[in-house]
């Protein structure tokens, strides 16, 4: 989305017009609930962070500083919660319905039965298990890097390290998913 | 080709990530390889991605969160809602006194108030109890009255009206 239009909406969600994060949600909620699936491998948890997100974003929106860069900084704060989330996820012994390898495949028991044939069919199980293998940073740096379209540069500032060492991470994470995935990941 | 990671040294990764990263690098052939597979392999995780469809019911229920809280009425500070208020009947009641008709002011004077009438009202000390609360919270903010000052020999009020000059309204004389 072109820097003017999401500052429009900024200014708008600003205002408190409810309009406003309409027109956030409509350009992030998607690529949002997609990017915390990816991170927490749980639909329950990316459907909570989602709403949590943007109740988050009426408290703290008047902090941003528009300096065109919208995106890394709605998912920096999606990258903050989605380590609060897995840090108390692995503190709480319960995680709810959850299959033998660690992994929520199943979607949250109100979505209606085509939407799960849909999210069934859609989603790559096999994909889910290899970013698993990665280590938590790397798999955020990529996951990051592809959402939010951060930066190398941005990314090494997220996670304070060099240039260098973030290009280096994420480079080692695409080929290890390359080499976990194989076949389907060529097709 | 995943050793080409450890035989490139960290300054080459940072001209690489620089060049990915739309800079104006000059890359060495080995550089442009990897920087050539980052992208390949960016592009590639980027379609496997996408294969997930976002549920419209999450996004529907976040609408609905964001929107019973933007419609949820706001809790005020109270203590500053109390000084308000006060500082609101405060201000109604000097511009009041201010503005007196003009028959009813002692003649020879101003816009000014007979000590005595104050004292007799009782205004004297709702304007001293509510100056001191003004004193102790974030008054500066308040755009409607600033402070009431006593000294010695004079005791007067100043009222700064949102955007004018400060003006004393009320000289009370010593």
């Amino acid at each position: 989305m072109e820097s003017q239009r999401i500052a429009e909406i900024v200014a708008q969600a600003r205002s408190n017009q409810a309009g406003g994060y309409e027109q956030l949600l409509l350009a992030y909620g998607k690529r949002l609930y997609c990017y915390f699936f990816h991170a927490t491998g749980s639909h329950h948890d990316s459907e909570d962070l989602l709403g949590e997100l943007m109740l988050r974003l009426v408290r703290v929106l008047e902090q941003y500083q528009d300096q065109g860069r919208f995106e890394p900084w709605l998912f920096r704060i999606a990258g903050n919660m989605v380590r609060d989330r897995v840090r108390r996820n692995q503190a709480s012994p319960l995680r709810g319905a959850q299959a033998p390898d660690g992994l929520e495949h199943e979607p949250p028991a109100s979505t209606p039965p085509v939407e799960q044939a849909l999210l069934t069919a859609e989603t790559s199980v096999s994909l889910r298990a290899a970013l698993e293998k990665l280590d938590p940073t790397t798999r955020e740096m990529i996951l990051l890097r592809h959402y939010a379209d951060m930066s190398f540069r941005e990314i090494a500032e997220t996670f304070g390290c060099p240039l260098g060492t973030a290009l280096a991470r994420v480079h080692r994470g695409l080929r290890a998913l390359r080499k976990y995935l194989g076949d389907e990941y060529d097709q | 080709m995943t050793n080409m990671t450890n035989e490139i040294n960290q300054e080459s990764m940072e001209r690489i990530a620089r060049w990915l990263d739309g800079e104006q690098v000059t890359l060495s052939p080995q550089e442009q390889s990897l920087a050539g597979q980052v992208q390949t392999d960016q592009s590639r995780l980027g379609e496997a991605l996408e294969g997930l469809v976002a549920p419209q019911a999450a996004i529907d229920r976040a609408r609905r969160r964001v929107g019973a809280q933007l419609a949820a009425p706001k809790r005020r500070n109270l203590k500053l809602l109390v000084v308000r208020s006060m500082a609101a009947a405060a201000a109604l009641l000097i511009i009041t006194v201010a503005f007196w008709p003009a028959n009813n002011r002692p003649e020879g004077q101003g816009p000014y108030v007979l000590v005595e009438e104050l004292q007799q009202t009782g205004n004297i000390n709702i304007l001293s109890s509510w100056a001191s609360d003004l004193d102790s919270t974030a008054a500066g903010k308040l755009d409607l009255l600033d402070a009431l000052t006593m000294d010695d020999e004079h005791l007067s009020l100043v009222i700064v009206l949102a955007g004018d000059e400060p003006q004393t309204l009320l000289d009370l004389g010593g």
